[in-house]
């Protein structure tokens, strides 16, 4: 440090010192508000398990008694997970484009989130079913072990069992065309 | 009429002391092994609830709070660690989840930071006391 620099100011100009701390809190605190204000609004993406093999998940197939899907029988395939739920009001926005999906033959995979088999063959019934199979998640563990926030959330699993590809909330004509198909279609 | 609108105040204020986090786990699904039962609230206690960011999952009224409680203590009877449950989450929520953040490479910043201020404050301090001790 400049040691003359500094006592001259000490012999001068005390008084000018002590703002020093004032200005350094002040820059700290717009530091903060500016940070705070970029992530404002911003919600928190999770997509830890993209690159990482997916869980292995096992639940109850809806509609099929003592049946189970688990996510092992789907190895050397790729599809898509698709978490969803019959009281989820973006689900039903989403709707229209997993059948999209289905209807280009791709494999989806629903998971019926904390949800009754009652309602979700109900909401099935009436919007169409775009699944190859249901399962249904009733604790939310499978849920958590997908590392969801909410619904819908959808995954892409390649052949070798790794998520390739994570989108938390509804689906768009946008995030379909530019996201999910061409990571889709990238895939052996 | 004074006395007792004084006598609310003070029931009002002794109801302010009772922690609401106590309600957070309700009897029903409480782990019958007090220290189990124990050891997944301090489990709960260490982790952000995901949907609504400035709760533990223990203070926290969200469905999905909800869910990693339950979560936590199937694990735990399961014979599970509290570090393997805290990994798990981590693993698929990252260090969010975590309230206390890890001393890691990307923290270093955060964690020595205010260490740093401290030393260069005491420095600063010792420097204005020897000027000051030496002009008398």
């Amino acid at each position: 440090m400049n040691k003359r620099l500094g006592a001259y100011l000490m012999k001068k100009a005390p008084h000018m010192l002590a703002f020093v701390p004032l200005i350094v809190f002040g820059l700290m605190i717009l530091a903060l508000a500016l940070v705070l204000e970029q992530g404002s609004g911003e919600k928190v993406k999770f997509t830890q398990l993209v690159d990482k093999p997916a869980p292995t998940t096992v639940l109850p197939i809806l509609g099929k008694n003592q049946k189970y899907i688990s996510t092992q029988d789907w190895k050397e395939k790729k599809y898509i997970v698709n978490f969803f739920a019959s009281w989820c009001v973006p689900c039903r926005e989403e709707h229209e484009f997993l059948l999209r999906l289905m209807e280009n033959n791709i494999a989806v995979i629903g998971i019926a989130y904390k949800d009754n088999s009652k309602a979700v063959r109900g909401f099935l019934r009436v919007a169409g079913n775009p699944f190859r199979v249901v399962g249904e998640d009733t604790t939310g563990h499978a849920g958590i072990d997908w590392g969801i926030t909410g619904v819908p959330e959808t995954y892409i699993v390649d052949k070798a069992g790794i998520i390739r590809y994570h989108h938390s909330g509804p689906l768009t004509d946008d995030i379909i065309e530019r996201e999910l198909l061409p990571t889709w279609r990238d895939l052996k | 009429m004074i006395k007792s609108a004084g006598l609310i105040f003070i029931l009002m204020g002794l109801f302010l002391l009772i922690p609401l986090s106590v309600w957070a786990m309700s009897a029903e699904n409480a782990l019958p092994d007090p220290a189990q039962e124990e050891r997944a609230e301090k489990v709960g206690s260490e982790l952000r609830c995901v949907v609504c960011q400035s709760e533990s999952i223990n203070d926290s009224q969200a469905e999905m709070a909800h869910d990693m409680r339950i979560l936590i203590r199937e694990k735990i009877k399961g014979g599970w660690t509290d570090d393997q449950i805290l990994g798990y989450l981590r693993d698929r929520y990252g260090d969010f989840i975590l309230l206390r953040p890890p001393f890691q490479t990307n923290t270093y910043v955060l964690w020595l930071l205010p260490f740093g201020f401290l030393m260069l404050a005491a420095g600063l301090l010792c420097l204005l006391f020897r000027r000051r001790a030496r002009g008398g």
